[in-house]
């Protein structure tokens, strides 16, 4: 009954996109042979694979510096966004080194929510009392 | 509304086929069904060593149910509607079974539940409150496959069943940020359309605020397009179909968008015509909801939510000709969960502004 945890979507873009740099980071660090386009690309399939956490097949989780905690967290934090950069990586094959930081923000526009909406909800809200 | 309150959170949309709930933890989906075992029951499955190993079974406040598909089967009674579901022993159960399936541990500083109704009720929206407070003043114990947990409800609130689609579609996930590709929403008049399995919710919104005094619901839903679909094409390919008295429930969702049924073995069927006499009923009550207002055109934007948005969105787009139809979420198999995402992110929003 219960499915995985989408909560991957509660990151605001800088923290997705600190997360997956640093992914693509140690994964070229421990295969110097791979682009960065490659590693990603190789995290990508892991992740759809459904093997974070599990078997660990990624070099950038065999690293030993993400630790198993660390890993069902990111899991369970992953789901939702990644049918965004699966979508993003299909209509931008050619950008990949760039895409990551770009596929997390597309969703968030730059304007806080106002005033107004919130008195808005609140409003709503008073109905609650 | 109390501030401050707030250690941990849900949105639950207990709706009419599903009950959809979602925390920042998990999110659960489970048929809507409610039922609490028979005495008989009990004793059998006590004997037997059953009650913690049965996925169906939770016990809540230290009384038994079956949940989900498996209370269905037992019958009518497994599924209440309206005002009567507004009560701890049921709405606050199913709340209380979700909580249990969105938390791993429980908070410790308690769950604030934010819950869906159908749109300008105040009594239902004060039942509802009052239901999740439980009358064991806020506590809900669940018991499930050997694993117990204990909740604690801080409070709760509710929210209109299309003002929680609307807020999904034009809040980032953050709750505190406008998202970007649905600015348009926010200009002008929306028509907010939530198509349940059984009810289709409106709302009106005007330059990105919700007109609480304009709403209102049918009670007619994607749930009774199939069924309707279902029996015209047993009634229509009985022979051809040698007298099946189900038809997969995924071939016919199918076959709402694209006009034929696939009938495995014996093959594609066309059901067109079939479709467009199923879909009629509620096409008509959209096209009332939209003469309230004279016509589509008073809309800037017309947004769906819901299952039956998914399901109808080519045949809303063909039939009503409207030039900005959209969907609250750009996947059509998360349309469901359009009102719990925005019950959701509304509370990050006032959590955020220390509303909360």
């Amino acid at each position: 009954m219960r499915t995985k945890a989408y909560a991957f979507r509660l990151m605001n873009k800088s923290e997705a996109a600190a997360l997956l740099t640093g992914w693509i980071d140690e994964t070229t660090r421990d295969n110097p042979d791979l682009t960065r386009s490659a590693a990603l690309s190789q995290i990508i399939v892991n992740l759809i694979s459904g093997h974070i956490g599990r078997d660990l097949s990624s070099p950038a989780l065999t690293s030993g510096s993400i630790s198993p905690d660390h890993i069902q967290h990111i899991e369970a934090r992953i789901e939702a966004r990644l049918k965004d950069f699966i979508r993003s990586l299909m209509t931008n094959p050619g950008s990949l080194d760039t895409l990551t930081a770009g596929a997390v923000a597309a969703q968030t526009g730059a304007d806080s929510v106002d005033d107004d909406f919130i008195n808005n909800i609140l409003e709503d809200l008073r109905g609650n009392e | 509304m109390v501030k401050g309150r707030a250690s941990d959170y849900m949105s639950l949309d207990c709706g009419n086929a599903q009950v959809k709930a979602l925390s920042n933890q998990y999110q659960v989906v489970f048929p809507h069904g409610l039922v609490e075992l028979t005495p008989h029951e009990l004793n059998e499955l006590s004997l037997r060593g059953e009650l913690g190993k049965d996925k169906a079974l939770y016990c809540v406040n230290g009384t038994w149910y079956k949940v989900g598909q498996r209370a269905l089967q037992t019958g009518s009674a497994s599924l209440r509607y309206g005002e009567s579901r507004y009560v701890d022993s049921y709405y606050g159960v199913l709340a209380a079974v979700a909580m249990f399936e969105v938390f791993n541990t429980p908070p410790a500083g308690g769950v604030f539940i934010m819950g869906s109704h159908t749109p300008k009720d105040a009594i239902y929206r004060q039942d509802l409150i009052l239901s999740v407070r439980g009358s064991r003043g806020l506590k809900w114990s669940v018991e499930h496959m050997g694993v117990r947990k204990d909740f604690t409800v801080t409070d709760a609130a509710g929210i209109d069943e299309p003002v929680g689609v609307y807020r999904h579609a034009v809040l980032a996930d953050d709750g505190s940020h406008f998202r970007a590709d649905n600015r348009p929403l926010r200009k002008g008049v929306t028509l907010i359309l939530d198509i349940g399995g059984f009810t289709s919710a409106w709302s009106i919104a005007r330059d990105g605020l919700l007109d609480y005094a304009a709403g209102g619901s049918h009670v007619r839903g994607i749930l009774h397009v199939l069924d309707d679909l279902e029996a015209l094409i047993r009634s229509e390919y009985r022979q051809r179909l040698k007298g099946a008295q189900r038809l997969d429930p995924i071939a016919l969702r199918a076959a709402l968008k694209t006009g034929k049924y696939d009938a495995a073995g014996a093959g594609k069927l066309d059901v067109a015509a079939l479709v467009n006499q199923a879909v009629t009923p509620l096409m008509n009550d959209l096209d009332g909801i939209f003469q309230r207002f004279g016509g589509l055109s008073f809309a800037h934007s017309v947004l769906l939510g819901g299952g039956g948005g998914a399901v109808l969105e080519g045949r809303i787009r063909e039939s009503f000709q409207h030039p900005r139809i959209v969907t609250a979420d750009p996947e059509p198999n998360r349309l469901h969960f359009a009102t719990a995402e925005g019950g959701l992110k509304t509370i990050r929003l006032l959590v955020s502004r220390g509303e909360l």
